[in-house]
């Protein structure tokens, strides 16, 4: 008995002092400064995709908990699965998301139209709720860009990124070949390093349908074609038919046999055994590619602009649903995640930032593992555009029409003819949409 | 074979035989509901009402924006569908990979069983290790063949190089895709056709074949004009359940290519797949859904019916 | 003597023959699954080798990467959790069902439950998925639990309705002429004379439960993703950890393996329905 009447009585000890500290808490706050611990308790629930950022906010969240005393649940997903697995909850109408993640350049229309989002424009004004720290006006222009659909701000980016090209230069160097820019010099290179019966590839890139539109849609610009012209699709204009034929005899003549299926873990896989010479890449491949961990090829890899010039910009966005059940704290978890300090931290770990200062930075100039990739960013994020998908709501069936056309060009297939049906049921698509 | 449950209860359903009478009719009558009561729930709740609501669901315009007021829109998309040149093509795919699939499998089937028809050391054994393939998860199983038939340094490749062979694209063309998909369907199915032939060549009388070797009939002659008679209704079953699940194979072809590459691999259920539940066009889904039950229930119809046949005729 | 040697000879090379094309076989079936095995012991270096090594120094990081630094441990527990409840409310409901089917003639029922074996799987999943949209349990034990009862109760149906009908009549008659109601037939004679009938039926349940990928990859949430799930992320994520998938794979695929030895005299009957007998 008295071992248990003990045990109870320290219990009762231990409630009542986590009661009373609670009551104390808010005034411990000083005047003036800005109250961290005022959602203290609350529990956020976060649905995320994995990506090399979520990677390092994972490790962060400790200190936000300590921080705040707010609890914070991390759901993450690979991509496809977290937009199907948001779209049954919000569809749902689920009242238990706190915070969401969304690319709005793949789904930004869509869930603006379903009302998905909130604007954040009254949390950021106001200081009750808002660290003065956290400078806004920080953020790049293109960075906000990536968080606004039609006008609104939507959300708050966690990074600001951009299609690089990644390539080995101890191997072009061997070779005598300059780091190419444009697609004739790319393709030069490529053929000049292609050696498949030593299992090493002159050109890595996604051929696997729809996961590959994305990092085409670079060359589709690059070559003056466009996903849409006035509103209808454009996938069979001469441009778009080069840009086809370009990526096709690329990945056919110099790229690993098969690549019709490869998408960023293959070639992950690919480049990181040392199998390629050229890739191009959203820039935070870089956080894997530089890890030696992960990577064979750490200390033999450098980066450029994508040849055209055209890279896509993109980046994942915080926000908040209308009926998140903690938008205040909500609010507190996106500030400090995309804090100057985190930014900073992940710029470090070879992340681009969405943040001005982060780049600037004395601790991250003056430290920078790796100017080269960050010269390569900096110029592609001021050379990045919008266009990675056309701006419809049904961008996925879209990129799966298109992928067709993307694997009959890497198997050597009739590239007009492809075109043209992808044409038509794609104009069926936007007729749809209207 | 003889004694397939099975069989009989299909036998009977379609010829209803008399009912046994009993001393406990009262009892027997309120049992006789009672018993099977929950399982008519569950088959109400879990099938009937998706059937019906599925069929329901085709005649509208259902997207998860509207999910509270369906609008009505009659036969739309069954007339979109006429019209859908990728579900055609999805149909064709069925097809193609269904029949592959079959006809590789009941020959395998029928080879391996004939092996197995004889005594050796380890039969046993290996007739364990045979049923394997059959409960080993297909997903898991999909991600494994990726990686033994990837074309840049599958094991797959080496060992055809190693043979003097040329290596394959297996997965990654669109041409050697649904080919690749029936040899993994294949691995996976013909050992339980080989079982159930297996099964079927045990239950056969010997006198006939006793007979005709004294007649000095060859083994090809006995083989072709007595064995592959008298096995015809297991055949029959074997091939039955095999085109069933065929139709509808998701997992392997989800599990390595997504229906890729492009749609070079997308079946009926996959098409069926991505426009639910990734395009989320709701009602169009569910009427290429009944399209694609009605053509799976037809085709098991079609089988029983050419089962009993020959049934009759042996 | 002489003349005897050429038929010999031939003996000798049919003998031959039939065991290589046995060996060949046994390999082509067996070969996905001992590669399986022996990568998830290789390090990636010794995976990635080409030729193939086949001696090495095994080693479990594999295992400990991904049960211990990955939550396959919880998702083990779902699929356990799920496949475990399908299959117990499947006999529950379907084994009386099944008693009642073989001894009153219920030809109807017998066949409704059949069409759904027959009917694909996505019919029923469209629907279910707009249903638990609405009531909020996408993602659910439940939602996944009522789905994979599909899966088994057929099964499970199907393999009792041969063995009650297999039950000598008499042993039940002369219960019910001793007084015992037709539930007493049931639960004291039935049930445990067709015990190993119910064991088998339930493991194959289990297992395809266990198997089962397209309900539970739409149905399931993140706290209740089962393995095949599971691994399936496993793949897209980042890298290609061959050795880590591999050790992944093969606790998923043994465990359906081992149940099957157990069960290995019922496996044909029960994936052909009774159809056939193993």
């Amino acid at each position: 008995m008295k071992p248990r009447l003990a045990v109870f009585l320290s219990v009762m000890m231990l409630l009542a002092v986590m009661f009373s500290s609670v009551g104390v808490s808010p005034s411990l706050a000083q005047e003036g400064e800005f109250d961290w611990r005022r959602y203290e308790g609350t529990t956020l629930r976060v649905l995320w995709p994995n990506t090399a950022w979520t990677d390092f906010i994972l490790e962060e969240l400790p200190a936000f908990e300590e921080l705040t005393g707010i609890d914070v649940n991390m759901e993450t997903f690979v991509e496809d699965q977290l937009r199907q697995k948001l779209t049954v909850e919000l569809i749902a109408g689920s009242d238990d998301i706190d915070i969401f993640g969304s690319m709005t350049i793949q789904e930004g229309f869509k869930y603006h139209q379903a009302g998905w989002y909130t604007t954040l424009d009254d949390l950021i004004n106001d200081p009750t709720l808002t660290n003065p720290d956290f400078d806004f006006e920080d953020f790049s222009d293109g960075a906000i860009s990536l968080a606004t659909v039609n006008g609104d701000l939507i959300g708050i980016p966690t990074y600001s990124d951009a299609q690089i090209m990644i390539y080995r230069p101890s191997i072009l160097e061997a070779a005598g070949l300059e780091v190419p820019t444009t697609f004739e010099e790319t393709e030069a290179v490529a053929a000049a390093l292609n050696d498949p019966d030593n299992d090493f590839y002159g050109w890595i890139n996604r051929g696997k349908g729809a996961a590959a539109t994305s990092v085409f849609s670079s060359v589709l610009y690059g070559m003056g074609g466009a996903w849409t012209v006035d509103g209808q699709p454009a996938i069979n204009t001469p441009e778009a038919i080069a840009a086809f034929d370009w990526w096709g005899r690329m990945l056919r003549e110099y790229g690993p046999p098969g690549a019709v299926n490869n998408s960023w873990p293959e070639n992950v896989q690919l480049f990181t055994s040392g199998k390629g010479a050229l890739w191009t890449e959203s820039g935070q491949a870089a956080a894997t590619i530089l890890d030696p961990e992960q990577s064979g090829v750490a200390d033999d890899v450098s980066f450029a602009v994508v040849p055209g010039g055209k890279p896509y910009a993109y980046g994942w966005v915080m926000s908040i649903p209308p009926n998140a059940p903690n938008r205040e704290a909500a609010w507190y978890f996106i500030q400090w995640a995309t804090s100057k300090e985190n930014s900073l931290k992940a710029k470090l770990l070879g992340i681009p930032a969405p943040r001005t200062s982060s780049w600037e930075d004395p601790a991250f100039t003056e430290n920078d593992p790796h100017p080269d990739l960050t010269a390569a960013m900096r110029e592609s994020l001021q050379l990045a555009m919008p266009y990675m998908n056309p701006h419809i709501v049904n961008v996925q069936p879209w990129r799966d029409v298109v992928g067709q056309v993307i694997v009959d060009a890497i198997e050597g297939k009739d590239i007009v003819a492809s075109a043209n049906a992808a044409q038509a049921q794609l104009e069926e698509l936007l007729k749809q949409e209207q | 074979m003889a004694q397939s449950v099975f069989g009989r209860q299909l036998n009977s359903f379609i010829s209803a035989r008399r009912l046994k009478t009993s001393s406990l009719r009262r009892g027997r009558l309120i049992a006789s509901w009672l018993f099977p009561l929950p399982a008519i729930l569950v088959v109400a709740v879990m099938l009937a009402y998706p059937v019906g609501y599925t069929v329901w669901l085709s005649l509208h315009d259902l997207s998860p924006f509207n999910l509270e007021n369906p609008e009505w829109i009659g036969t739309e998309n069954y007339a979109a569908l006429l019209k859908d040149t990728r579900f055609h093509a999805a149909l064709e795919r069925t097809a193609y990979f269904t029949l592959g699939a079959l006809a590789l499998q009941v020959a395998l089937g029928l080879g391996m069983a004939l092996l197995f028809n004889h005594n050796f050391v380890g039969r046993g054994v290996v007739r364990t290790l045979f049923l394997l393939p059959m409960v080993a998860t297909p997903v898991a199983m999909s991600l494994i063949w990726m990686l033994i038939l990837n074309p840049v340094d599958g094991v797959a490749n080496w060992i055809l190089e190693t043979l003097g062979l040329p290596p394959q694209l297996w997965l990654n063309s669109a041409d050697s895709v649904l080919p690749t998909l029936i040899l993994m369907d294949t691995w996976q199915w013909s050992p339980l056709v080989m079982l159930m032939i297996l099964a079927g060549m045990t239950a056969l009388p010997h006198e006939p074949f006793e007979a005709a070797a004294i007649d000095g009939a060859s083994w090809w002659q006995s083989f072709r004009f007595l064995m592959l008679p008298m096995l015809r209704p297991t055949i029959m079953v074997a091939l039955m359940f095999r085109s069933i699940d065929c139709l509808k194979t998701f997992d392997i072809i989800y599990g390595t290519t997504q229906g890729g590459p492009g749609f070079a691999s997308e079946t009926l259920n996959l098409y069926i797949y991505k426009t639910g539940f990734d395009y989320f066009r709701l009602g169009y889904a569910a009427a290429a859904l009944v399209v694609f039950f009605t053509l799976v229930l037809s085709v098991s119809l079609l089988l029983i019916i050419l089962r009993r046949r020959t049934e009759a005729a042996a | 003597m002489r003349s005897q040697n050429p038929r010999r000879e031939r003996a000798v090379w049919k003998r031959s023959l039939f065991y290589l094309a046995l060996t060949l076989l046994t390999l082509f079936f067996l070969f996905p699954i001992i590669w399986m095995a022996m990568a998830s012991f290789k390090t990636q270096v010794d995976n990635l080798a080409t030729p193939p090594v086949v001696l090495f120094e095994p080693t479990l990081e594999n295992y400990r990467e991904t049960f211990i630094r990955n939550p396959f441990p919880r998702y083990t527990w779902n699929s356990f959790v799920v496949a475990a409840a399908s299959t117990a409310i499947g006999v529950v409901v379907g084994a009386p069902a099944a008693f009642s089917i073989a001894r009153y003639r219920q030809r109807g029922l017998a066949v409704v439950i059949l069409a759904a074996r027959i009917m694909p799987a996505i019919s029923y999943l469209l629907p279910w998925y707009i249903l638990f949209l609405r009531l909020k349990m996408v993602g659910t034990y439940e939602s996944l639990i009522a789905t994979h009862l599909t899966v088994g109760l057929p099964i499970i149906t199907w393999m009792l309705i041969g063995a009650f009908e297999e039950l000598p009549a008499e042993l039940e008659d002369s219960t019910l002429v001793d007084g015992g109601s037709i539930l007493t037939v049931f639960l004291r004679v039935a049930l445990p004379l067709s015990a190993p009938t119910i064991a088998a039926a339930s493991i194959i349940a289990f297992i395809f439960s266990w198997n089962n990928f397209l309900f539970s990859i739409i149905l399931a949430g993140a706290a209740t993703r089962p393995l095949p799930v599971a691994v399936f992320n496993f793949v897209s994520y980042l890298n290609i950890n061959v050795g880590g998938l591999a050790a992944a794979a093969t606790v998923i695929t043994g465990i359906p393996m081992l149940l099957a030895l157990l069960a290995q005299r019922y496996i044909v009957s029960g994936l052909t329905m009774g159809a056939v007998k193993g």
